[in-house]
């Protein structure tokens, strides 16, 4: 009975008394706790719904990507990833790559690390990478960091923009991340080779002097040729190999054929078997490599193997000798010979809207001894394009008119799947036509003029390991309206007086129906 | 307490209240709609208007609650309230549920205004519903608010009052996220309604935003009982 | 039915009831009588579980409300003192929502109809409660408490604030729910306790000062009874004349208010209704009797009354036990 009273008293406390305010606090703990809780959650399990777009959503991780990196992960589980922002997570300038530096961290969970180190409290912390990336790192860049590589990448590299409005057109996001993340956790560089053997220098470097593993000699050669220079920054291994010796290393992914002198050896009817530096090339195209670069001018001769491939492969070939001069717009003093290239006004197709994205139209090319070069659109379904065009000035065997000086064409490839079955994936196999080797040169590439953007841009495409056409990039919708003044006016008072008059007509029914009850 | 809610919420439409809720609560979002999107034309944002629409609730939620326990208190029907076999918790609970019911179905005639957005253009009603989702949770949290203050006195001025300088204390101290201190800077983000909703303005809806404005709500419940409780005993 | 166990109840440093203990059996019903600030209320809404209490124990029952406040509330109908009213809603809206609450299981058209007769308010059932007259306002009130057919209804002074004819019908309304229910009713009138309880507790600062029958509560108050007459003729006379009537105990002059009457207050001996007498003598003598009153007793007379007649009986009984 005096348990019982006791009992009592204390309930009673608990629920009026002293006790009463403790119970407040519990509460009140509680509710902190599952919030930390939740928060703790989250970062384990996805918490955050992408609601963006019906048709594409800005921050999932898409299928595609989830078949690429899944691959790989499966077969390296300690495979680690590690995406490293500039700035502390909510002084992150653009949401929407972090957003999507989230998603791939919870799609695939223990294999990509999101992190957030402040360079501006730490400018040394951004040093040791810079020396990485050779790249002056702001807090509007992300890191993307692998076992073997370091990528920096730029916010802006993040989206596509409209060349003439400077304005988002779509968000290029999942292919950026995907190409990085295999990049950085891949062990080998991607490769790339110089032809020799038909007379290829630039710079004036007998390109034969880097076949093999001389190390000093392509070392020597990145001080004094700029586009090997090039090459190193953006990843590449470089090297030179004698089709007729040997074999194109597994890891190139792009091939140059620079200022060639003599052609190429193609089929030899007194030696059917065996494999041509065609086949070479050919077999190369087919099989693990994904770019080629041929570089010619004016004063190449004609070179009837290598272009018959070139021309019924992709459609690409070059006028021998007939050179393009511009007297309007051209570098003064060079005779019309160093013609001003501009971006052709319509972009086609995604290699090249991704070559030319950095450029607003606005910049210089310059190519010097240009020769005119023949694009065959006929018969190609995968998509080919012209990088950069003549000024409409330009002078060519006495006609005026706008000729292509640096082209391109691909082809799609299906990916083989190895377990067998369909897969969605697709890698591109582009060649590439470049009218003036000088473009490669240190005349070109060191300049006032925008070669130098243009061939890390190119090149930055060409390093990217593999082309998945299925990753897609997703448009952003326009919230705009099209409605006249006259007509907003008009919803403007129907939304904001009509309606809620009508709502007091209710009430005044209302109330003088019950009023008098 | 399904009784009580019943009655509330009839409550709200047998007298003036409701109404000159809802005719406000359209009037005020439809000008702020307008504001945003139509006026707009081109450069029309509905991120913009759901951003502008918190701070409308913040005035308009507590003139919902400031009735809810206060005039009973004064007239004194809770006794009958308090004296049916009904807890204080159902009582409390029944009464936010009738105010809760009122401003969804508000929020969702107001919402008929997107149409327009879909004549003149195209919208992304998925944002736009998980945007509104969010607020309808926002709104959740401020009427929370309102019962509480509601409890607190038996003048509905007061109660009205002292809900909408609260309401507006939690959302200004998303401004002090600006401080250096970093710790102070996370704490604030952390309770912030508004660095909360954040996400939601950029396409994502965060599901640990969404239980923070529910359990806080419910603490704001749990002290209104509290009151009655301490009430009662003292 | 109800029990009260030592039920203290403090506000801040104001001790509102200072252990009070009663009882009332099924089928009482109790009085609860007090003078204004007695903790009449207080006790009442403790009981009905408005409150908390302080200490003690109250059981509707069987049940305690502290400990089981649900099912105890099931079982009581509570009228407090401003009858808890939605002055916007109509008489029918308010009883189903009041049925509603209560968790009604009987048929509510016809339990509300079948209360709606008995309080005498089925007339107004479509009107707003704000429109209403006080004495079907409290009418609404006391339909409210029956709704759900609870054992106890417990009425907060229901009589206050209305004219004679309304306090007439509360009573009997009264009287015939009490029938079928256990009632308290609380009054700081002393005649309506009388005509309607069979119990009476009197509660004073807190205290219960008695816990009777009502017939011991008739007796206390049966005590000299007096009366205030208006007659006119000549003071010495009428004086002389009233001294002659045997009830009379004693006769005074209180004033003289105009030309040709004077008051007199008239004492008579106890349980002696000295009215007839008094008419014939004056009617004998020629003088008119034009105006007669009772002098209700106030209800401290009845506390000092009941008090004392509570302590001579324990002293007859302890002298019977001697």
């Amino acid at each position: 009975m005096n348990n019982d009273k006791q009992q009592i008293k204390t309930r009673r406390k608990l629920k009026y008394g002293t006790l009463s305010a403790g119970f407040v606090v519990i509460v009140v703990i509680l509710c902190i706790a599952v919030n930390l809780l939740a928060s703790g959650l989250s970062a384990k399990w996805d918490m955050r719904v992408d609601i963006t777009d019906n048709a594409a959503r800005f921050y999932t991780v898409s299928g595609a990507t989830k078949d690429i990196l899944g691959d790989y992960f499966k077969d390296e589980p300690n495979w680690k990833i590690t995406i490293r922002f500039l700035a502390p997570e909510e002084k992150v300038s653009d949401e929407m790559v972090l957003e999507l530096a989230r998603s791939y961290v919870s799609t695939f969970d223990g294999h990509v690390d999101l992190v957030f180190n402040d360079i501006q409290a730490d400018p040394a912390f951004a040093e040791q990478y810079t020396t990485l990336t050779q790249t002056a790192l702001t807090a509007n860049h992300v890191i993307v960091e692998g076992r073997y590589h370091v990528r920096a990448i730029s916010f802006n590299a993040f989206y596509y923009f409209d060349t003439e409005s400077g304005e988002k057109v779509s968000f290029t996001g999942e292919k950026t991340y995907t190409a990085a993340i295999l990049r950085a956790g891949l062990k080998e560089s991607p490769k790339a080779v110089f032809t020799v053997g038909h007379g290829e220098t630039l710079d004036g470097l007998d390109l034969s002097r880097l076949v093999g593993e001389r190390s000093e000699a392509i070392e020597e050669a990145s001080h004094l040729v700029p586009f090997i220079d090039s090459l190193y920054d953006m990843g590449f291994e470089v090297q030179a190999v004698d089709l007729n010796k040997g074999e194109i290393p597994e890891m190139t992914r792009l091939l140059i054929v620079c200022d060639p002198k003599y052609d190429f050896m193609g089929f030899d009817a007194e030696n059917p078997e065996a494999d041509s530096e065609i086949d070479a090339v050919r077999k190369y195209m087919n099989g693990f490599g994904t770019s080629l670069l041929v570089a010619v001018n004016s004063s190449t001769p004609e070179l009837p193997n290598l272009m018959e491939y070139m021309e019924q492969e992709y459609g690409l070939s070059y006028v021998p000798f007939a050179s393009v001069t511009d007297n309007d717009r051209s570098v003064k003093g060079s005779g019309g010979k160093m013609l001003l290239g501009s971006v052709p006004e319509a972009l086609a197709y995604s290699v090249d809207e991704r070559i030319l994205s950095p450029f607003n139209g606005g910049e210089r090319f310059v190519f010097n001894n240009a020769v005119r070069l023949t694009v065959d659109k006929s018969n190609r379904v995968q998509g080919e394009g012209v990088l950069m065009n003549s000024s409409p000035s330009a002078v060519c065997g006495g006609e005026t008119g706008v000729y292509p000086i640096f082209a391109f064409n691909s082809n799609a490839a299906a990916i083989d799947n190895p377990e067998g079955g369909s897969t969605e994936n697709f890698r591109y196999k582009t060649a590439y036509l470049l009218g003036s080797t000088d473009f490669l040169s240190a005349n070109g590439l060191v300049s006032q003029y925008a070669n130098r953007a243009l061939t890390e841009s190119f090149l930055r495409i060409a390093n990217t390991v593999q082309e998945y056409a299925a990753i897609s990039d997703v448009l952003f919708v326009s919230e705009a309206l099209d409605i006249t003044t006259g007509q907003a006016r008009l919803w403007t008072v129907v939304v904001t007086f009509v309606v809620p008059l009508a709502v007091f007509t209710v009430a005044a029914v209302v109330w003088a129906r019950r009023r008098h009850s | 307490m399904f009784a009580i809610y019943k009655r509330e919420l009839k409550g709200y439409f047998i007298a003036p209240i409701g109404y000159l809720f809802t005719a406000n609560f359209l009037a005020i979002s439809g000008l702020l709609f307008s504001i945003c999107t139509l006026q707009r034309q081109s450069e029309s944002s509905v991120a913009d208007y759901f951003r502008y629409l918190i701070y409308a609730f913040a005035i308009l939620l507590p003139l919902l609650t400031m009735k809810s326990l206060s005039e009973e208190r004064k007239t004194k029907s809770e006794q009958l309230l308090m004296t049916s076999p009904v807890s204080v918790g159902g009582m409390i609970v029944g009464k936010y549920l009738a105010s809760l019911t009122v401003f969804a179905a508000v929020l969702a005639c107001n919402s008929l205004n997107f149409l327009l957005l879909e004549r003149y253009g195209d919208p992304n009603f998925r944002l736009i519903f998980s945007s509104l989702l969010c607020l309808f949770f926002i709104g959740a949290l401020f009427l929370a608010i309102g019962i509480f203050f509601s409890s607190l006195t038996e003048d509905t001025l007061i109660a009205a009052i002292g809900s909408i300088d609260v309401i507006f204390v939690m959302l200004a101290v998303h401004f002090l996220s600006d401080i250096s201190i970093s710790w102070v800077k996370k704490a604030v983000d952390w309770i912030s309604i508004l660095a909360r909703y954040e996400p939601f303005t950029y396409g994502i809806l965060d599901i640990t935003s969404i239980i923070y404005y529910v359990t806080v709500a419910a603490v704001f419940l749990f002290l209104a009982v509290r009151v009655y409780e301490r009430r009662r005993w003292a | 039915m109800i029990e009260f166990r030592d039920v203290y109840k403090n506000y801040g440093q104001n001790r509102a009831l200072k252990g009070i203990s009663f009882k009332a059996e099924s089928g009482d019903i109790l009085g609860f009588l007090g003078p204004n600030g007695a903790g009449k209320s207080t006790a009442l809404n403790i009981l009905t579980g408005y409150l908390s209490a302080t200490a003690g124990e109250a059981y509707v029952d069987g049940i305690s409300i502290f400990e089981n406040p649900v099912e105890a509330k099931k079982r009581i109908g509570f009228l407090p003192e401003l009858p808890p009213l939605y002055p916007d809603m109509k008489v029918g809206e308010y009883l189903s929502f009041v049925y509603d609450l209560k968790g009604c299981k009987l048929p509510r058209k016809q339990h509300i109809k079948e209360i709606c007769e008995v309080v005498k308010i089925a007339d107004v059932e479509g009107r707003l409660i704000k429109n209403l007259s006080k004495g079907y306002r409290q009418r609404v009130g006391i339909a409210q408490a029956l709704i759900g057919n609870p054992k106890v209804l417990v009425f907060d002074e229901p009589t206050v604030g209305l004219d004679p004819k309304q306090i007439i019908e509360i009573r009997n309304l009264v009287k015939l729910l009490g029938k079928e229910h256990t009632i308290i009713i609380s009054s700081h009138v002393l005649p309506e306790v009388q005509q309607v309880c069979s119990r009476v507790v009197v509660i004073n600062e807190g205290s219960i000062v008695a816990d009777e029958p009502i017939e011991t509560l008739a007796e206390a108050v049966s005590g000299p009874r007096r009366l205030i007459a208006k007659i006119c003729g000549p003071e010495a006379e009428v004086l002389k004349t009233l001294s002659a009537v045997s009830a009379i105990r004693s006769a005074e002059v209180i004033g003289k208010q105009d030309a040709d009457s004077i008051s007199y207050i008239i004492e008579s001996d106890d349980r002696i209704d000295a009215r007839k007498p008094l008419f014939s003598a004056l009617a004998a003598k020629g003088f008119p009797l034009i105006g007669l009153e009772g002098v209700e007793m106030s209800l401290e007379d009845v506390f000092v009354r009941l008090v004392s007649k509570k302590e001579e009986r324990t002293r007859g009984r302890e002298r019977k036990a001697h």
